[in-house]
């Protein structure tokens, strides 16, 4: 009998543990690329971490932040606030007032008019780590405790980021002229997350003020939406337009509605070109971190927030030059303007400093682009 | 046999199949027990994927080394030029070019002249990478030349005189001061060329003084005191102005808060037995340290390399520093008050030539401070 008994319970624990050996297996193909963790794990974890103190963080300084739950606590008093929290998973932090942007009735993105936020980037060891979290609110919005000793302890920066009622960034020093230079294109154009005053429209307007240049970059505008853009500031500023500055960005060549490849981009360019009669066009491509210092960024991240797999778009990169040579354009490489421009280091963080992010340029990145432009003219 | 038993046996293989393939994923999703993972079949499925030649050149770089063998191939030619490489899974086999321990201490080789490349490589850690070292004396053949042109960004330049110091450029004269830089290998900072350290910078400055670069590449302490005495014995004759020492993250973490107590005990003992001025110390972090936000890694949540409690052992080092006489520079606060200047948490990187030297912008910025403590 006892014997018996025995027989049924190991046989009960055995085809327990085989049904969850075969549940787990389940799981894990059907989570096929992503990370994950052991589903019987997940439900010891919190038993595990109540009975064995988790001290992994300590040696990080107290203002990174290091642990989701810290936002997630304050979510409703950011969310009441209006502060949008990028390149993180808090998504519902997004709201209309949040953005900067809006889509006009052509199905052309748009910056708003008369934007006065203010933005910044976080310290934290969460999600990317070449893509720093960053904050943004209104400028005249006083926070709540909550959000602004969050922002006050986590924040590295704070910039402002404002326009004109036409929605085109603010450009410093502020200078009429009749003769304009557009600078054109997504985020790196615009100088997301740079000061008004830091930005490449704002660099080339101090070091020459005979022009007027115009910073008409959205953040996350598409080739579709920087044409829309061009055909009305054209049209705005007729026969006053003396060079057009475009940037395309690597995210430009990612496939999303309206894809626009890059040799129907020039073409499409240079046909503006020759028709507003304008003196010089000058392209620029600024690929991602992850083209420039591959063997230093597309390590130590977790899949959802990996680049490993990004493509080199040398092809793409191939196609902008031999058209702006084709055209007669001026064509600036921003991977080829660090390499000509190498410290004594010979280091492989050499191309680092010259972005704050992933994509966007920093002040020092700023300047070697301008310098290059200033150089071309 | 009919075609219904061949049926049976196909069906009953596959499910087999799949049930090994279950039970395969299920045992090693619990062997992995809280860490991250993938799917042991998606990683295969993956491996081929990015073994496929199409793909790889979509993702991949040509000045980027992605295969070990391509390393590998060029140890015979780095050995015959007196070489070797570092942060490989095979640097041991090459022979010791930099070190000797012949005078009871580790220290350089004499008349060392070495040229230093990193490469750029996407293999081991991202923030240490694989450094070749070649003889500058010797002719490099056309293939490993062909190699470090495309796969480097250049290299730096490394001698040592014939007592194994680190060049400084320095004339010996008697009328002069004598200071002494000292420290483990991140003092020695030896990828960055002779006239980018720290006392070369500091000779270029002060004309009227000399410095010797006493540091060597251990992170052990009693080799950074054993160098330091010998040369200080050496030169015993010569009027000491201030000892520069440099003591990392690294050096830190193989000490206790004893050790670190016996050690500035000890250098306080030296400053008082050859009449040196001044003792400057230099707090020089990791970039781990400085920027865990970008250099941990996600898929441990833990750093490239695990200084456990740097900043706590930073902290007590800077705190007792102060029970002496001495100058301190916390290069923690001197970086993240860079960071935060520049308001990029990238602009590290121009502070850093790998994870634990400093570039030519860090060495200029500490002179610069040293120089503002010392003329107080």
């Amino acid at each position: 009998m006892i014997s018996k008994l025995f027989v049924n319970i190991i046989l009960i624990i055995f085809s327990m543990f085989f049904t969850l050996v075969i549940s787990e297996g389940f799981i894990s193909l059907f989570k096929n690329y992503n990370e994950h963790t052991s589903v019987s794990y997940q439900f010891i974890k919190p038993l595990h971490s109540k009975l064995f103190k988790q001290e992994s963080n300590k040696i990080y300084s107290s203002n990174t932040l290091n642990d989701k739950q810290e936002i997630e606590n304050i979510i409703s008093y950011l969310k009441e606030d209006n502060v949008g929290i990028g390149y993180s998973p808090y998504e519902e932090l997004w709201s209309d007032k949040v953005r900067t942007t809006y889509t006009d009735k052509d199905g052309c993105l748009k910056q708003k008019g008369d934007l006065n936020k203010v933005g910044g980037y976080l310290k934290s060891t969460l999600f990317y780590n070449f893509r720093p979290m960053t904050f943004w609110y209104d400028g005249d919005k006083i926070l709540s405790n909550q959000s602004s000793s969050f922002i006050d302890k986590y924040g590295l920066n704070k910039i402002t980021h404002s326009s004109n009622s036409l929605g085109e960034r603010t450009t410093l020093p502020e200078i009429k002229s009749e003769q304009k230079v557009l600078i054109i294109g997504d985020s790196v154009a615009l100088g997301l997350m740079l000061n008004d005053d830091e930005t490449l429209s704002s660099i080339l307007q101090s070091q020459n003020t005979n022009y007027q240049y115009i910073n008409l970059g959205i953040s996350n505008a598409t080739s579709f939406d920087n044409l829309c853009t061009l055909k009305i500031s054209i049209e705005r500023y007729a026969n006053e337009i003396q060079e057009i500055v475009y940037i395309v960005s690597d995210n430009d060549f990612e496939k999303y509605d309206n894809f626009i490849n890059a040799e129907e981009l020039t073409k499409e360019l240079n046909k503006i070109y020759l028709n507003s009669k304008i003196n010089k066009f000058k392209l620029v491509y600024v690929p991602y971190i992850y083209n420039i210092s591959p063997e230093i960024t597309r390590k130590n991240s977790v899949s959802d927030y990996s680049f490993d797999d990004y493509p080199n778009h040398y092809t793409q990169e191939l196609i902008l030059k031999n058209q702006s040579k084709l055209f007669g354009w001026n064509y600036f490489n921003f991977s080829d303007l660090i390499n000509q421009n190498k410290s004594v280091d010979h280091s492989n963080f050499e191309g680092l400093k010259y972005y704050m992010d992933d994509i966007h340029l920093s002040k020092k990145g700023i300047y070697l682009l301008a310098n290059a432009i200033k150089n071309e003219n | 046999m009919n075609k219904n038993i061949i049926f049976k046996i196909i069906l009953t293989i596959l499910i087999s199949s799949i049930f090994v393939l279950l039970l395969i994923e299920g045992f090693y999703s619990l062997y992995k027990k809280s860490e991250d993972h993938i799917s042991i079949t998606y990683k295969i499925y993956s491996n081929i994927r990015d073994n496929d030649s199409n793909l790889e050149s979509n993702f991949r770089h040509k000045d980027v080394v992605y295969d070990q063998v391509e390393l590998e191939n060029l140890i015979n030619d780095v050995k015959s030029l007196d070489g070797f490489m570092g942060n490989t899974p095979f640097s041991d086999t090459f022979e010791q070019t930099l070190n000797s321990n012949e005078s009871g201490c580790y220290r350089h080789k004499k008349n060392i002249d070495m040229k230093a490349y990193f490469i750029r490589t996407n293999l081991y850690n991202a923030f240490d990478p694989v450094t070749i070292w070649i003889d500058n004396r010797k002719l490099i053949p056309s293939d490993l030349m062909y190699f470090l042109d495309s796969k480097s960004n250049g290299y730096s330049h490394f001698t040592t005189n014939d007592r194994g110091l680190r060049s400084t450029n320095f004339n010996i004269d008697h009328s002069k001061n004598l200071n002494i830089f000292a420290g483990g290998g991140a003092a020695l900072s030896s990828m960055i060329s002779d006239i980018y350290t720290i006392p070369y910078l500091m000779q270029e400055y002060d004309k009227d003084s000399q410095y010797i670069n006493a540091s060597v590449s251990s992170s052990n302490f009693s080799d950074v005191l054993c160098n330091l005495n010998q040369e200080l014995n050496f030169y015993k004759d010569f009027k000491f102005g201030n000892l520069i020492l440099l003591i990392s993250d690294l050096d830190l973490s193989k000490l206790e808060n004893s050790d670190i107590v016996d050690y500035l005990e000890e250098i306080n003992d030296i400053k008082s037995k050859y009449g040196i001025e001044e003792v400057i110390i230099i707090y020089f972090p990791y970039l781990y340290t400085v920027s865990p936000e970008i250099t941990v890694d996600r898929k441990t949540n833990s750093p490239g390399v695990y200084f456990k409690d740097a900043i706590k052992k930073k902290d007590f080092l800077i705190s007792n520093i102060s029970k002496y006489e001495f100058y301190s520079i916390d290069g923690l606060s001197v970086f993240l008050n860079e960071i935060q200047k520049e308001r990029s948490l990238l602009d590290v990187f121009d502070y850093y030539l790998h994870h634990g030297h400093p570039s030519y912008k860090s060495n200029a910025l500490l002179v610069d401070l040293i120089i503002k403590l010392v003329k107080k």
